[in-house]
């Protein structure tokens, strides 16, 4: 399970606080520190953690019942999907998302579809490589 | 987000200090189970429209009311929890002695949930301090746990962050949301808004008596991509 109290300290006002959480709840489910099927706290429990609205909170969960990433067992609470694919699902979803807004900015710069590839390319090869990560 | 019945709404709420307009045509309202910020600069009639819908001013005009609550009037007005900005205690009055005039007044106070609170408030330990002996922040957590210890459905705090250091202001926002009751709705005036946004379902902004903003929280944020305090200042600093 991730770290909970850790999240709020990363909220940006000027998003939306309900998508702040289902995102993060959405890296936690990719990077594998919530295991499907899992059990999720309840709403009051995390907001709780988190110091939000119990409104927000509900929201974000309302949301991530529609997207199926959890569902509700009736009076035991909240779980996880056991959809295994939903997480492939997801980490193509939060992928498609980092990419929509390099290329957004890159297109602010003015760089063409083959400027964007060429730069990326570059980069990969040099301070973006692993080699470069250390 | 869905409609919901608001608990309180006021119609061209109006109220004259002799030819000064504190208020000047008020139109908002709160939703039931909501959080909502009052947001203004000083003197933008905060404090008038609070204890006008608390009942204790009389408006010159317009209206204030209670569509949740079946029975409009006195009534309902008396059930509203309002916590002023400052609280005069007599210089004898100990925390408990507090607690025992409020039992003593409010019929809807509840002495189990005044228990949770000063146990939530950190109040335990100065129950037999007197109250001018409290530092400011440790008092308004004082007040909160006065107006939250009755049960009911409509809190007013009056600028509750007022002249408290940032951590006694971390306390005083973790304790509201920790004492909210959940049917309960909460409206909140403040200038602070940076420090305490997150907490809002929705906002109204005052300005000199007029609501001239109101919209949901999460929703400004989306469509402007902007936090609430970024729309404030730009509503007010043209002023």
């Amino acid at each position: 399970m991730p770290t909970w109290e850790r999240w709020s300290l990363a909220f940006d006002d000027r998003m939306p606080i309900y998508r702040q959480i289902v995102l993060q709840f959405s890296r936690a489910f990719v990077r594998g520190e919530i295991q499907p099927g899992a059990r999720v706290p309840s709403i009051r429990e995390l907001s709780a953690l988190l110091k939000v609205n119990t409104n927000t909170m509900q929201r974000a969960y309302q949301e991530m019942e529609r997207d199926e990433l959890i569902n509700s067992k009736r009076g035991t609470g909240y779980f996880f999907t056991e959809d295994e694919t939903m997480m492939e699902q997801t980490r193509r979803s939060l992928a498609l998302e980092s990419l929509r807004r390099f290329v957004d900015e890159m297109r602010a710069l003015g760089c063409g579809d083959k400027d964007i590839l060429d730069e990326l390319t570059e980069y990969m090869k040099g301070d973006g490589s692993r080699d470069a990560d250390t | 987000m869905d409609r919901v019945t608001p608990i309180l709404e006021t119609r061209g709420l109006e109220k004259r200090f002799g030819d000064r307009f504190a208020l000047n045509g008020a139109n908002m309202s709160v939703p039931a189970g909501q959080i909502v910020g009052l947001l203004g600069p000083n003197a933008s009639g905060k404090t008038t429209l609070l204890k006008t819908v608390a009942g204790l001013l009389q408006p010159t005009a317009g209206e204030v009311r209670y569509p949740a609550n079946a029975e409009p009037g006195p009534q309902a007005r008396a059930t509203i929890g309002f916590c002023p900005d400052s609280m005069a205690f007599p210089r004898w009055m100990r925390v408990r002695d507090a607690f025992t005039f409020f039992e003593e007044m409010y019929p809807d106070y509840s002495k189990q949930r005044a228990g949770e609170l000063m146990r939530i408030l950190d109040l335990q330990d100065v129950l037999h301090t007197r109250i001018r002996a409290l530092s400011k922040g440790m008092r308004e957590r004082l007040v909160l746990g006065l107006t939250f210890s009755r049960e009911t459905k409509l809190y007013l705090l009056d600028e509750p962050l007022d002249g408290i250091d940032p951590v006694g202001k971390t306390k005083v926002i973790d304790a509201i949301l920790a004492l909210k009751p959940e049917d309960a709705s909460i409206l909140i005036s403040t200038h602070m808004v940076k420090d305490i946004e997150r907490i809002f379902d929705s906002v109204h902004f005052l300005s000199k008596g007029r609501i001239v903003f109101s919209g949901g929280c999460d929703e400004m944020r989306e469509e402007r991509g902007q936090t609430v305090e970024q729309a404030y200042l730009e509503v007010f600093s043209c002023e």
